[in-house]
Order: structure tokens, then sequence, then C-alpha cells
């Protein structure tokens, strides 16, 4: 009900309300502390009267002087107070009342203050007082306060009731003037109409409200403006948020791929963590267990081998100790043993991993079986061996194909002299009879001649075989040794004249004859015969002009030897793995990929140098062999 | 029902009135020779000592003053009675009394001033004589002594009379009077304080001590038994506190020669008595 009713009705009924409270109970109290200040007063007086009564009554009652007695009680009596008092000797007896029985008719509404005490002379009983101390005045005064406070009340709720009236008028009229203009406001019309001035708390709060209605109009153009941005804002940010969580979506999308990878994959991978004591194990995929024969569930919590020198191999395990104390990453290989004893090669990479933070917070363990791997390794490695042994006696063959070639010529020659030498000693011999000087003269020089000629060619065969004998200890010893180019190329050219002759090419030298290198010389030879004997066979395909050059340069540093031809040059896609083992564009023509694969090794591992290649702009290509001058 | 109720009613208030005779009080009356309160406290061992052989209830009473003490003894009020030794031969002559026994020892009168001063006889000449009681034996004996010694009433001194003995003594130290009257008994009775600024100057007179009297219009049987109590008084326990309090130390029956000494002022005892009416 209260809700509902007008401010001024509500300001009316509490002030009034309050009003009452305060004057009921400050009339209550005030009647109360009256009261019990006039009831302490009887009690204090019956306090006072007892000594007095029983001093005074003392003497005439050991007198037995009762009439004495009965005066003073009369004296006594006079007090307003004091209703009745009765005195009875010690058996009982009455011996004075005052006032009499019959005085007694008015009986007041409320009961006196009734005191009974022994009257005693040092000790000695001489009787009972009974002393009755009258409330009428109490009752009285407090009924006239009453109906004096009951009178304030009333004047007072009366005045207050006008002063309310008023009071409520002069503040609630313009309340509901500035109620009209705020349901105005809430209506959304902001003109304020022009009010009564005044100069108290009301004016003020009229001025408030006006300023108040202006700031909200201005407040609400602006609240538009900002909504509209907040509108706009809202969409970019939910379409930030839209990209945000089709993102995350995606992000999570990885982390499960990336989780399904790691649970599947081949290589073991487990995780330890650098923060808590002891580093322990928190995750190991599948494969941990199947390459390392230990489960999740004995290894997780433990500390991993590789922090606690676990690993077999002192070399892997001092490998790794740098690493972990450098927070580097490594990768060793070692034998190491599965949980049932077998033995297996383990590839064991350990790196850490950094996640928002300057310092590693996990160390990620990668261990893969690589045994069959090793196996097929050593297996390749056995057969590169070989294939580089086969090629260098194919190099040799080549070159002693060449040598037998060009041994041929002059041990023909000498052969066709000596058939001629002796067909011509035979014919002096069968006409010796006949023999004339002349024809005895042209018979010794044509064998002068002859013999001139075997010696020659036998010489040009034993020079041959010379050579040979040298080429072929170089790349049989393959001794390091101090060589100069230029003299050194013309021996290689000379043993492949066989091979240029078949292959209709030709070879020409640009070597600074002042260089000289101290050199593993056979595989030099070696490698640099591969070269021209695969440019013989790749580059010239359907072309007549075949042209091969080896130049040779130097700078402080290096040494240049570049081999190139005028061919066709290699395509784009070949050229990448080019030195790739086992990569061969002509199968068919016996090639078995592994020359220039072999070539490499031999001048990175054995010349401690480098072959690249590359084509060259108008035609062909060009290998180059990049040597160390010291 | 009415008649039957009023019958009970009266059978109970006959019952409880004869319940009262049977159990009267016993009422002692002793001379105001002091304040009243003081008398109840110096005579509660001899109701006690009553109350136990008599197995009634004893009380001690006095008079507001002598006139009224001797009016009430001839009404009979009392049972029993302790007086002075001139109303004792008046009331036992005028009266229903029969002395039974005399205290012992017997009253020295005192003529007491204050200490530290001119006590002689010749200070009180001009000046007053402070008495509690004309009528007393001490006085009446004191007023004689000092005729004897040239000092004559409203001639040589006033008589300045206070309201009780207690009283005496103060009347000295305010210097409204130059000498009092008083018993030996009385003297003792005064408080410390005051009894080391008094000084008895001459012990005038050795009178008779308080008589004990019964009153004769009791039963026979009675009377023998309160007479006998009397005279036993001293061997009780309450004797001894009685008699440490009062200064008397005993009790004779009343000798013949007492009795003749008192004879000569029962004129004066009766017309003291007839002044105070």
């Amino acid at each position: 009900m209260l809700t509902s009713w007008s401010f001024r009705k509500k300001l009316i009924f509490i002030w009034l309300t309050v009003q009452i409270i305060i004057t009921v109970t400050t009339a209550f109290l005030l009647v109360k502390l009256t009261t019990d200040s006039m009831e302490t007063d009887i009690v204090y007086q019956a306090e006072q009267i007892k000594p007095v009564l029983s001093s005074a009554v003392v003497t005439p009652l050991i007198q037995r002087d009762y009439a004495s007695v009965i005066a003073i009680l009369k004296e006594l009596v006079t007090s307003d107070n004091i209703q009745e008092i009765i005195i009875e000797d010690r058996n009982g007896n009455l011996i004075a009342r005052e006032p009499p029985e019959a005085n007694q008719k008015n009986k007041p509404s409320i009961s006196p203050l009734v005191v009974d005490f022994l009257i005693q002379a040092d000790g000695v009983s001489l009787g009972k007082a009974t002393l009755t101390i009258s409330r009428n005045r109490l009752v009285e005064t407090r009924h006239n306060f009453l109906l004096f406070s009951a009178l304030i009340v009333i004047v007072t709720l009366l005045i207050f009731y006008l002063l309310a009236l008023v009071l409520s008028r002069y503040v609630t009229r313009p309340i509901s003037e500035l109620a009209a203009i705020a349901e105005n406001i809430s209506k959304g019309n902001f003109i304020f109409p022009e009010l009564a001035k005044r100069k108290d708390e009301i004016g003020l709060l009229q001025h408030a409200f006006k300023s108040m209605s202006n700031e909200i109009a201005k407040q609400i153009n602006g609240l538009s403006l900002l909504n509209a941005e907040l509108e706009t804002r809202v969409r970019d940010r939910t379409k930030s948020l839209q990209v945000a969580r089709d993102e995350l979506v995606q992000k999570v999308e990885q982390l499960m791929l990336v989780g399904a990878v790691v649970d599947n994959s081949y290589f073991s991978i487990s995780i330890a963590d650098l923060r808590s004591p002891d580093t322990p194990l928190i995750y190991v995929n599948p494969a941990f267990t199947k390459i390392t024969g230990f489960s999740a569930g004995e290894v997780l919590g433990t500390t991993s081998r590789v922090f606690q020198d676990g690993i077999t191999d002192s070399e892997a395990m001092k490998q790794i100790h740098f690493t972990l104390e450098n927070k580097l990453a490594c990768t060793v290989e070692f034998l190491d043993r599965r949980r049932d004893g077998e033995d297996f090669w383990n590839r064991l990479s350990v790196f850490p991993v950094l996640i928002e933070e300057n310092e590693p917070r996990y160390y990620v363990i990668f261990e893969e079986d690589i045994s069959a791997l090793k196996k097929v390794s050593a297996e390749r490695e056995t057969l590169l061996q070989e294939a580089q042994e086969n090629q260098r006696l194919q190099s040799l063959g080549i070159l002693v194909a060449g040598l037998a070639h060009e041994i041929n010529n002059p041990l023909g020659i000498a052969i066709t002299a000596t058939t001629h030498v002796s067909q011509a000693a035979a014919t002096v011999r069968k006409n010796a009879s006949n023999l004339t000087g002349s024809a005895l003269t042209d018979f010794l020089e044509d064998e002068e001649i002859a013999f001139q000629l075997i010696f020659d060619n036998l010489k040009r065969a034993s020079d041959l075989v010379r050579g040979f004998k040298d080429v072929a200890r170089d790349r049989s010893l393959d001794e390091k040794k101090e060589i100069n180019l230029k003299v050194y190329l013309q021996s290689i050219e000379q043993s492949l004249t066989p091979v240029l002759k078949k292959s209709k090419c030709t070879l020409s030298l640009e070597v600074d004859p002042s260089i000289s290198l101290h050199v593993n010389s056979g595989s030099l030879g070696q490698l640099l015969t591969n070269l021209v004997l695969n440019s013989t066979i790749h580059a010239f395909d359907g072309l007549k002009d075949r042209q091969l050059k080896i130049s040779g340069s130097q700078t402080l540093q290096h040494i240049f030897l570049k081999v190139s031809d005028n061919g066709n040059g290699i395509s784009e896609n070949v050229l990448p793995n080019l030195f790739t083992p086992f990569y061969t564009t002509s199968r068919r023509k016996g090639g078995t990929g592994l020359g220039l694969y072999i070539s490499r090794q031999i001048a990175t591992e054995v010349l401690n140098g480098s072959l690249s290649v590359e084509n060259l702009p108008e035609k062909g290509c060009e290998f180059t062999l990049k040597l160390p001058r010291y | 029902m009415r008649v039957f109720i009023l019958a009970v009613t009266l059978s109970f208030f006959s019952l409880t009135a004869f319940g009262q005779t049977a159990n009267l009080e016993v009422l002692i009356g002793v001379v105001p020779n002091m304040s009243a309160r003081m008398i109840s406290t110096q005579y509660q061992p001899v109701a006690e000592y009553f109350e136990k052989g008599l197995g009634r209830k004893v009380a001690v009473t006095t008079g507001t003053n002598f006139p009224n003490f001797y009016q009430r003894a001839l009404a009979n009020e009392f049972q029993l009675m302790v007086t002075a030794p001139n109303l004792a031969t008046v009331s036992q002559a005028d009266g229903n009394w029969e002395a039974v026994a005399v205290f012992e020892p017997g009253i020295p009168g005192l003529l007491v001033g204050m200490a530290g001063r001119q006590n002689n006889l010749e200070f009180l000449r001009g000046k007053k004589l402070a008495v509690a009681n004309p009528q007393s034996l001490v006085a009446l004996a004191g007023i004689n002594w000092l005729s004897s010694q040239g000092f004559v009433n409203n001639r040589d001194y006033e008589i300045l009379r206070i309201a009780n003995d207690d009283s005496l003594g103060i009347s000295l130290r305010t210097g409204e009077a130059a000498f009092a009257l008083m018993s030996q008994g009385e003297f003792n009775a005064k408080d410390t304080e005051l009894k080391k600024i008094l000084t008895p100057i001459n012990t005038f007179v050795k009178l008779p001590g308080f008589f004990i009297m019964v009153n004769a219009n009791l039963a026979t049987s009675e009377k023998q038994k309160m007479n006998a109590l009397i005279l036993d008084f001293p061997k009780s326990e309450q004797a001894k506190q009685f008699f440490s309090v009062t200064g008397f130390t005993g009790l004779q029956p009343p000798t013949d020669d007492q009795l003749k000494f008192l004879d000569s002022f029962m004129e004066a005892t009766r017309q003291g008595l007839g002044q105070a009416k």
C-alpha cells in the first residue's frame, strides 16, 4: 500500500510516524523514570521512617505508655504518604493503629508499600511495626503526567502535522514538477520549462535537473554515435573472433593431427619435464615401447636415461651431456640394447622445447631403430667401394686398351722391318755368288734404315710401357706427391688418346705450366679420367663437333681444374640429381649411376676439395674441381 | 448453617482467650531511675531468669516518671516490681505490695562534680544542683545532708530538674549545674567518656538498695514460687550478668532497721509524688 502512495503522502506519514514514536517514547520514558523515581522515594521514605519510628516508640513501649505511642503514630501519619502504622507487642497484640480502621474506607486503587519491622531496644524485642506507605500520590502524579503527556503529544502531533503539510507542499510541489519533466525526458522530450527560481536545495536540484536534462540529451546523441561505433566494433570483433575461432579450430585440428602423428609415429618420442625435480618423463608414445621394450607405465615419472648416464656408448653419452649442459640439440647413433637384451642401432635425438620462455621447459627425445638402415648402409658402402674399385679397374682397362693400341703400331712396324730385313738377308744369301757391290751397298743401307726403324719403334713401345707403368702405379698406390699439373695432365691425355679417338673427341689442355701441387695423384687421375669418359659417353649425342677442354688455374688459396665440353648440356631436372648415387639417364648404355657420385666422393673425401657442375651459357657444361693449395 | 459457624467461631475465640490467660505475660516494673532503654537492657537477664523459672513470658517495663510508676504500681499493673526503697515502703503501705528482698550493696548517695576543678561545697553557693528526680530517696537524703551542711534549697542553691539521670553528667559538663546528686549505681551507669570527666565529691549517705517486691494480689502458690525465685536469683547465671552491669552484688530479705529508716522518708515521698501529680 505504502508503495502506491504519493511522495507527499509518504513524507507526511513517515514524518508523523517518527514524531509519534519519538513523542510517545519520550512521554513513556518520562513517566517511567518519574514512576521509578517516586517508587524509589517511597522505599527510601519507608527506610527513613523505620529508625525514626523505632526510636520514637521504644521508650513508651518499654514504659507501656501506649497513649504516647498513639500520639507518636498520629504525628507520623499526618505525613502525606504514610497511610497507616500498626504497632503490635511482641505477642502479636495490637498496641496502636493509626489511623483507626474507620478511616480506611477509601482504599486506593494501587496497593501501598507495606513494611514490617521489629522494634528493638538493644537487642530486646519490644514488638513489631507495620508501616504502610501510600502510593496514591505516585498514582496521582503518574495520572497527571500521563494526561499532560497525552496533551503534549496531541498538540505536538497537530503542530507537526501542520508543519508536515506545509513542508511537504513546499518540498513535493517542485519535486512533482521535476517528476513531470523527468517523465518528459524519459519520453525523449528534453525541453525544460521555466520554473520559479529558488535559491535553496530545490533550486539547486532544478538547476541540476536542467543540467542533467541537457547532459542526457548530449549523452544520448553521444550514445547513439557510440552505439553505432560499438556495433561496428562488435561486428569487427565478432568477425575477428570468428577468424580466431577458425584458427583455433584449425590449431586444435593441427594439434590433434600432431598428437595422432606423435602417437602413430614410427619414431619413439618421449618428453622430459625440466621444471620438475629429477626431470621425469611425462610422455612416451607407443613407438617408445616398440623400440625400447619399456612400457609407458614403467617409465613415466622416472628420470630418462638420457639424464642419468643410462647410455652405454660413452661417446654418445658424452655428446648428450654436452648438449644438455649447453641447452642445445644433438643426434647420436649408437648400439643400444632393448629391454629383452636384443641389440639394435639407435639414432637418438635430443632437443629442448621453449614455450614462450627463454629457458627450455621440456626436452624431447627422439629415438629410431636404424638397425636395418645401418645394414643397408653397410651393404651400400661395400657396393660403393666395389663400384669405385671397378671404376678404377675400368679406368685402368681403358688405359691398358689405349696402351695396347699405341704399342701395337711400333711393334707392328718393328716386326715388318724385321721381316723385311730377314727377307733381304735371305735374298742376299741366295744371290751371294752373284752379289754385286752395289747390291750389297743397297742391302746394307736398306738394313741400316730397317734397324733404325726397328730401334725407334721398340723405343717408342718401351716409352709407352714405362708411361703406363707410372700411371698404373699411381692409380694403384695413390700416394700423395708433388706433381706439375700440366705434365700430369699430358700423361692423362696420352692415356686417354685411344678412347678419345674412338669417341671422335678432341681434348685440349689450357694449364698454367707453373702450377704444381701436393696431391693424391692417382685419385686425381681417376677423377679426371671419369669426368672425360663421362663427357665422351653422355655429352655429344647426335653431335659431330666434339671438343673437350681441361683448364687449370690457381688463386692464393685454391687450384681450380675445369673440365668442359661443347655438348648438349645437362637438362634442368637432371642437374640436381647428377651426383646422386645410382642415378643415371643411360642405363641402357651400361651406366651405373655411380661415376659422378664416386668422383664427388674422391673430390671431397680424398682430395679435401669440392666438385660442382653447371651448364655453360652457350652450350655444353662444365665440371669444376676446387682443390686447396696447401 | 450460619448458627453453626457462629458457634464454632465463638468457641474458637473462647479457647484463644483462655490460652491467653494461661500464658499471661508477667510484667516486671522497674522504677524509672534511668532511661527506659537502659532499664530494659539492664533488666533483660532478670526477665530471662523469671521466664525460665516461671515458664511464661516476662517483660520489663518502667514508668514515664516516679509518680506514673507509683500510680501503675498502685493499680497492680506489675506482678513484680524493682523500686527505690522509699517508694517500696510507700507502695507497701498504700498498695498491695510485699517487699521480698533488697539488692546489696546499699545505694551510696553521691555528690558529683566535674573532675579537675574546685570541688568544695562553697562552689555550690548561688548555683544549681542537678537532680534527676527530686522524689528519689537519693535526692531527698542529699537535700537533707546539704541542709545539715548549711546549704538550704532555694536559698543557697537551686534544684535543676533533669529529665532523666542520663543527662545529669551532661548538665555538669555544660556548666548548667555545679554539682549533681546521684546514686553510685547511676554513676556507674554513665558511659566511660563521661565518667572520665566526672568525679564523686562526697558519699553523703548509704541507703538500702532497690527493693524487689511481689504483687500481693497474686495467687499464693504463684507468689511463693516468685518469692523463691527471687531469693534464688543470685545463684543464677543471669544474676552474674545482671550484677556485672548494675554493680549489685547480691540480695537479702529487708531488715527491720532498713524499714524503720525508710519510714522517716514516707511522708516526704508521698508529698513528692503528690506534687509531681
